[in-house]
């Protein structure tokens, strides 16, 4: 298999060297176009804006950095550059030389009254070979109405088709069926381990600091690894390199501040970015004195700044710090994610463009008692990584897009230390031994249009894991006891896998309007999380691939039908998919994942298969935007040792979601939105028989994940007043105020079974929710030194 | 411990939380034999309770089996437990003059009149082991816990190092002890 498919590859790529040949000896003269698209108003990069060639019939998009390149035969020509929510820009060229071309589009609220020119080339999502993919930028996340006035990009995405929440509130997400942490979450490069605030209600990503989201569900490019099911790749802003601006909110349980600017004109910029809540300042006023005590907040910090050296040269530093805090008389608890990316985007020609960066990222949790208690302790544990990369994208011609690039992540795992703290304390120091891996990938790809209908994509990632010394590895019998053990010392390499992982994408277009696309990828997976519950908690801890846990693989397959309407405004879909999972990871039942150094014995693998098929309605108008989609999907898995093993439902098996995701801007000052979702209630295992042993009732549960929660359906609603806008005004406001769940369901969050109090022979079913109706005002602020 | 703070933290971020009584159709499982009883060093009589499970929402009692046949045997000797009340209680009895001898292994023979899970026969043998000395218990009172304060009652023993033991932990309150809430909270060894 793989040597057939090695085979294949160097044939596309043999095929399209000669076809590239043969077209350079019919037009002798061929000259590149390239330049960098950046929003007008703030010098921000535009990524994945277009570059349209009327005349060819034939464009390119501009990479994540905004650079674009395209090489045409000599000639003249007319650009058509366009970007979602900003007015086109028309550009004729006489191609006689290599030729840079910077371009900045305006956005839409800035061309006041101006006609839009309908746009010729947003049919983007119809003509480019990638499928299951959405990106949303800021804006469209902004208008969504919100929980508690606190917009989230991770509430967002759980409202896409594919996408399903793990809980009320929750900032898990399950992709195709796939487990939260098989979702590669990576900000500016940096994976984030943990991306949930105040168990989840919240994710760790800050709206003002964002420039956009890109979600891929499937079809994950070849320059991306490490996850079986999706890829959540979230950009900083640059900040503006034109003018201060300083942006800003204010909601009931937190505010913000960003600030952004040139530090010299059009070339070097920053970004900071703080937020905090100030839930816990209610909480003293609670009736429940056990909450009184109580602290708990989390901040944030963005920052960046980015320095344009030259035209060929860009270099940017970012970073991310975030913490939660949970204090009071007993204890008190600390975690966050830390993250820091140095980049450095190198165009070696006007077609050959890379970019080599530097990661750092740790997550880390601290857990911890007053001392001057017998059973005064602490706990920690963390998770840091350190990589480089380099990516590099070679614009061959109009016909070929080369990608190709390689990285190296080491992993430091620690997975847990207690120990007792002060001079009363009895608790002897418990350490789970830190263990080490390195994380390598090759790729490269190309995107090769065939004819003018055809375009395939592919590409292969070569990915390998190892562990290494020191470390100790436990040898497990048939039963998960330990029968010995082996200790490594440092720098040796004791378990060493690799993962060749092709990438295939087809894509036919019948015309402008409407194409169907196809794509196969395999993922690997050497890293994943202990979790006992689905919501999760800060505790959970990640563990890699070693001699006993093999990296987890799958196959997915999804075929897509696309087609646009009434002048690109209207973008439908559907998709279909499988996917096979292997060496996929549950636990056995009562598994104990807490600082315990045989872990690994508690896991028990198999395999997981899920399926669906996604229908999406997406709007585009300027006044009338959002989408519907519905969803049928299911997702199973079938482990030995779990279940009798037969196969189970996974806990993010909801066969049926409607999402309903509208927004309507009634006029310059006032706008409305709208959501609705419905899932079928999440799969859970309930008791069906009882045992007395010693007065308690003892439960005895029916087969993994038979019963359902009831459906979930939900309807919050939110209304923007923007103050008057005049050209030229300095600052400008908006007020926000959303209703979340309008019609106050009570949405299962978790079912307990509990014993009554007066007759200890009673048990009955209690359902926990968590949000009623739940009103919030946000008052949004921007201010910007023109 | 560890588990309180999780638990208080989820208790802290769901201040929005409420909780209503739900009816859940549930279907019921086959039956099992449940055998709950002891035997300890003192002289007895120990008692043992058949019963066997019920659906979930039984709501009752626990159905008791009667007219079992139950002996016990250290090896050497036969130990034979009768039903207190036959045909009625579902509670059989071994002899009062009886006593568990630390070492032996006991094995519990019941035969059942009627099957129950498929079977009509269940033996099932363990070790009578020691149980460590006791160092001494300690009653700590602590004041900012809670609303009035919360006594911990600890018990202080040495572990054997290279044994894994499981321990049961039974309180008895005298009848005219006021409690307000009696938790018991597992993660109390220290190693």
């Amino acid at each position: 298999m793989i040597n057939k498919f090695w085979y294949f590859f160097f044939l596309l790529l043999s095929l399209n060297i000669t076809n590239g040949h043969s077209e350079s000896v019919d037009n002798k003269n061929r000259f590149t176009v390239n330049g960098k698209i950046t929003d007008k108003s703030s010098g921000e990069a535009l990524v994945g804006a277009t570059v349209f060639i009327k005349e060819l019939n034939t464009g390119t998009a501009s990479d994540l950095y905004g650079n674009y390149s395209i090489t045409l035969p000599e000639g003249s020509y007319n650009l058509v550059i366009s970007y979602i929510g900003y007015s086109n820009f028309l550009q004729a060229i006489d191609l006689k030389k290599n030729t840079t071309l910077h371009i900045e589009l305006a956005p839409y609220h800035e061309t006041l009254g101006e006609v839009e020119i309908t746009s010729e080339k947003d049919d983007k999502n119809v003509l480019t070979p990638e499928m299951s993919v959405f990106k949303m930028d800021i804006k469209t996340i902004q208008k969504i109405p919100s929980l508690m006035g606190e917009v989230d990009i991770i509430k967002a995405i759980q409202l896409l088709p594919g996408v399903q929440s793990v809980g009320e509130g929750s900032s898990g997400f399950s992709v195709r069926g796939g487990a939260p942490d098989q979702n590669l979450i990576i900000l500016d490069e940096a994976t984030v381990y943990n991306a949930s605030h105040l168990m989840g209600f919240f994710s760790v990503f800050n709206n003002d600091a964002i420039k956009d989201v890109k979600l891929y569900k499937g079809d994950i490019p070849a320059a991306f690894g490490g996850r079986l099911a999706s890829v959540l790749d979230i950009r900083m802003i640059e900040g503006n390199s034109k003018k201060i601006e300083v942006n800003g909110g204010i909601g009931i349980i937190a505010s913000r501040l960003t600030v952004e600017g040139p530090i010299v004109k059009d070339r070097c910029s920053f970004m900071v970015s703080g937020r905090r809540t100030y839930a816990d300042i209610f909480l003293p006023l609670s009736s429940e004195k056990a909450l009184r005590d109580n602290r708990l907040y989390f901040y944030d910090l963005n920052a960046k700044i980015n320095y344009r050296i030259n035209d060929n040269n860009q270099v940017f530093l970012s970073g991310y710090f975030g913490r939660d805090v949970f204090k009071n008389n007993f204890a008190s608890m600390r975690w966050g994610n830390e993250t820091a990316t140095l980049r450095w985007n190198h165009l070696f020609s006007k077609q050959l463009f890379s970019n080599f960066s530097a990661v750092y990222t740790n997550y880390r949790y601290y857990l911890g008692t007053p001392t001057g208690e017998t059973n005064s302790f602490e706990w920690l544990s963390s998770l840091r990584d350190i990589g480089v990369k380099g990516d590099f994208s070679y614009y061959l011609n109009t016909k070929n897009t080369i990608r190709f690039g390689a990285g190296i992540t080491y992993h430091m795992f620690n997975p847990g230390l207690a120990r007792g703290i002060g001079d009363q304390t009895v608790i002897r120091s418990v350490k789970i031994p830190n263990n080490y891996a390195i994380e390598y990938g090759i790729y490269a790809g190309n995107e090769q249009h065939l004819g003018s209908h055809l375009t395939i994509k592919y590409g292969l990632r070569f990915s390998m894991f190892q562990n290494v010394g020191p470390g100790t590895v436990f040898h497990y019998d048939s039963n998960y006891k330990v029968i010995d053990s082996t200790v490594y010392q440092s720098g040796v390499i004791y378990q060493n896998y690799v993962g060749v992982e092709p990438r295939l994408g087809f894509l036919y277009d019948f015309n402008e309007k409407s194409s169907i696309k196809a794509s196969y990828s395999r993922t690997l997976q050497y890293l994943q999380l202990a979790q006992n519950s689905t919501v999760g908690t800060p505790l959970d801890i990640w563990f890699p691939a070693s001699p006993n846990v093999k990296p987890q693989i799958a196959d997915q397959v999804a075929l897509g039908y696309f087609r646009n309407l009434r002048r690109n405004t209207i973008e439908t879909s559907v998709e279909a998919y499988y996917k096979w999972m292997q060496n996929v990871i549950d636990f056995k039942d009562f598994a104990q994942l807490l600082l315990n150094n045989k872990m690994e014995g508690e896991i028990r693998t198999g395999k997981a298969w899920s399926y669906g098929i996604e229908f999406l309605v997406r709007l585009n108008e300027k006044k009338f935007s959002g989408w519907i989609s519905y969803t049928y999907s299911r997702t199973f898995r079938q482990i030995k040792e779990i279940n009798d093993g037969n196969p189970y439902p996974a806990p993010y098996d909801k066969p049926n979601n409607i999402s309903i995701v509208l927004n309507y801007n009634i006029s310059k000052r006032w706008s409305v939105s709208a959501n609705w979702i419905y899932a079928t209630g999440a799969a859970v295992t309930f008791p069906t028989g009882r045992a007395v042993i010693g007065g308690n009732i003892i439960p005895i549960y029916s087969d993994r994940n038979a019963y359902r929660y009831q459906d979930y359906h939900r309807l919050d609603l939110s209304v923007t007043f923007a103050g008057k806008q005049k050209p030229g005004r300095k600052f400008n406001w908006d007020l926000n105020l959303s209703v979340y769940n309008v019609y106050n369901r009570h949405n299962t969050w978790s079912v307990n079974f509990v014993q009554d109090n007066l007759d200890p022979n009673i048990t009955y079913a209690e359902k926990v929710y968590l949000f009623g109706i739940t009103p919030s005002v946000t008052f949004n602020f921007h201010f910007n030194n023109d | 411990m560890i588990k309180n703070i999780i638990l208080n933290l989820i208790i802290v971020c769901s201040f929005l939380a409420c909780t209503e009584k739900i009816d859940v159709k549930l279907d019921s499982t086959y039956s099992r034999l449940v055998v709950d009883g002891s035997i300890a060093t003192e002289s007895g009589p120990y008692r043992v309770a058949l019963t066997s499970t019920a659906s979930y929402f039984y709501n009752e009692p626990a159905p008791g089996v009667v007219n079992a046949m139950m002996i016990l045997t250290d090896g050497s000797n036969i130990y034979p437990l009768n039903e207190t009340v036959p045909g009625i209680s579902g509670i059989y009895e071994t002899d009062s003059a009886f006593s568990g001898n630390i070492g032996k292994t006991y094995t519990l023979n019941i035969e059942l009149p009627e099957p129950i899970g498929g079977y009509k026969n269940y033996e099932a043998a363990d070790q009578l082991r020691n149980v460590t000395n006791l160092d001494s218990i300690r009653a700590v009172f602590h004041p900012e816990w809670g609303s009035e304060g919360i006594w911990t009652i600890q018990l202080w023993a040495q572990e054997p190092e290279n044994e894994v033991n499981y321990y049961i932990t039974i309180i008895r309150l005298k009848p005219d002890f006021h409690v307000v809430d009696l938790k018991l909270s597992e993660n109390q060894a220290y190693c």
